[in-house]
């Protein structure tokens, strides 16, 4: 049940995408975030597609997959696209039966759920899928140890995040552990009410909560056993290196931002 | 003679309660591990085998009399954060519960946490890491996530990420107890070929088949050493061990049951094969 969330899972392969540098990957995606807002025209938003299909198709990564990526959010979509196209007042208005509503609503409606979308694909979906995520936890370890002059806890955070990662499928396997056994006693998780299901739910969160504390309290005394001690004075085994692959990738989000901007002001049609 | 690396004199413990009362955990031990031995701890559950482990690399402090490790007398007012450190790092600990001692999400990663955390430069770290992981015959899987492997071989993970960190000693702190018989043959094959290649192990369990093949097996109970000594003179207090709430091995109740039936057979035996070649050869004897 737990395991068909795709969303921020990573898939093994060898692609550019998976060779780029996490680092480099990191900044290049709050690149293309940069270029998804600063598209606002038909021509900009064409690019972006164009663009998107040309990452998804280069990561090896199935177009299935990223898309199933971006399911969970479906409601979010939906619900901006009818906000968008019954409250936006425009000039060119469309009678349907005794509403009115306006063509621009329907284009702000696209747009808005075309941007949702890349931005789902480009983090979610591109960053995730292709990079692990002990680099990815290094990376922002890395990228943020500026911080660590303003006494920010990089390191701390770092460590946590590769904790959680590293027990999330230990706690799916113990939350599918718990629920056997309530069943076995009886327990009904699928039938009744909205508010019977919610308090069903109860038997499993409490053992599931106490197993994560004993957890955290044995890992502590082991962590310690293996003379961790913080961040001071610890090395690492891999060293991250920028290589020719990463400026490439840099060179073509750049390129990809400057034609987004071209195109904005050089054929502002429909712009939002 | 050759160096004692662990030595408890007098040594207690005792937690202190929410109520200002404490109980006592350890209460007096005398006991001293010789380098390179293969040492079993043997109690039933809150006998204080456990606490005597966290004792020994420093997880928690003695309350009470002296505690050696490597022929330095352990005091808790003069020791440095170094020294702390350094004594975790020569007496590497396995847990009970394999999940919960694995910190990353890649096999080699994990090896290398040891490592980073005292500082091993970078290119050093690589060749530790796979040194560690051939010796527990893990090499295979160091790209896997410990999810994917099954609980012998995370014990064997866990393992190799103390061997990481160059250890003297080894303990296992019931480190059997969760894994299937395959995954206990698979973890205590390791241990026994390590500790043929030197490393001092302190194997801590409540299996009594797995003390058999120590070379000296120590049995604790309410706090206390019960019996020292080698598997055969421990294993013929079957009356001890059965009040301190232990099952001695099969063969050697066995034994000991047709020896109270007055036959005359060797209570020592803790071999399957010594045992069925000895009573053959009593009913042999018989039929003649």
């Amino acid at each position: 049940m737990m395991r068909d969330i795709t969303l921020g899972q990573f898939f093994p392969g060898n692609s550019p995408l998976h060779r780029l540098d996490p680092r480099m990957k990191i900044i290049l995606t709050v690149a293309y975030i940069v270029a998804v807002f600063l598209a606002d025209s038909v021509g900009g938003y064409a690019l972006l597609i164009l663009f998107t299909a040309f990452l998804v198709s280069i990561s090896g990564i199935k177009v299935s997959v990223v898309l199933r990526g971006v399911r969970p959010l479906i409601y979010v979509i939906a619900f901006t696209s009818i906000v968008n196209i019954f409250f936006t007042v425009g000039d060119t208005p469309l009678h349907l039966w005794k509403i009115t509503i306006y063509l621009e609503g329907i284009v702000t409606a696209a747009f808005r759920v075309e941007r949702i979308w890349k931005l789902l694909i480009g983090t979610s979906g591109l960053l995730t899928h292709t990079t692990t995520p002990i680099a990815l936890t290094d990376a922002i370890e890395r990228l943020l140890s500026p911080l660590r002059v303003i006494h920010v806890p990089v390191h701390e955070f770092a460590m946590m995040m590769t904790i959680a990662l590293r027990f999330i499928p230990t706690l799916l396997k113990e939350t599918d552990k718990i629920m056997s056994a309530q069943k076995a006693r009886g327990a009904d998780f699928s039938t009744g009410k909205l508010i019977d299901r919610a308090k069903a739910l109860i038997p499993i969160l409490i053992p599931l909560i106490i197993s994560a504390f004993r957890s955290a309290d044995e890992l502590a005394t082991a962590m310690e056993c293996r003379c961790y001690r913080g961040g001071n004075g610890r090395t690492r085994m891999t060293c991250l290196k920028l290589s020719a692959i990463d400026f490439v990738g840099l060179f073509v989000m750049a390129a990809f931002i400057v034609g987004v901007l071209a195109v904005n002001v050089h054929l502002p049609v429909y712009t939002v | 003679m050759s160096e004692t690396v662990i030595k408890a004199e007098n040594l207690s413990f005792s937690y202190k309660e929410d109520d200002g009362s404490s109980t006592e955990v350890l209460n007096g031990v005398n006991i001293s591990i010789e380098r390179g031995s293969f040492v079993a701890v043997l109690g039933h559950n809150g006998s204080g085998k456990s606490t005597f482990a966290k004792l020994c690399n420093l997880i928690i402090m003695p309350t009470d009399g002296t505690l050696s490790l490597f022929g330095k007398r352990i005091d808790e007012k003069t020791l440095t954060e170094d020294e702390l450190f350094e004594i975790r790092r020569r007496v590497g600990m396995v847990f009970q519960n394999p999940d919960n001692q694995l910190v990353a999400t890649i096999v080699e990663e994990d090896v290398a946490f040891g490592p980073e955390n005292i500082g091993v430069p970078s290119n050093q770290i690589r060749k530790r890491v796979d040194d560690a992981l051939a010796l527990v015959g893990m090499s295979e899987f160091k790209k896997h996530s410990p999810h994917q492997l099954s609980g012998g071989q995370k014990q064997r993970v866990a393992i190799a990420g103390i061997l990481a960190l160059n250890p003297d000693i080894i303990i296992l702190d019931e480190a059997t107890a969760m894994l299937d018989p395959a995954g206990r043959r698979e973890v205590l094959d390791t241990v026994h070929r390590l500790n043929r290649e030197g490393k001092t192990i302190l194997h801590i369990t409540h299996y009594m088949e797995e003390a058999i093949d120590a070379d000296r097996v120590i049995v604790i109970n309410d706090g206390n050493v019960l019996i020292d000594g080698t598997p055969k003179e421990v294993f013929s207090h079957t009356e001890l061990l059965s009040d301190a709430g232990l099952d001695v091995p099969q063969t050697t109740d066995l034994a000991h049951r047709l020896i109270n039936d007055g036959y005359a057979i060797d209570g020592d035996l803790l071999d399957v094969e010594e045992c069925a070649a000895e009573i053959s050869s009593i009913i042999k004897g018989k039929a003649k």
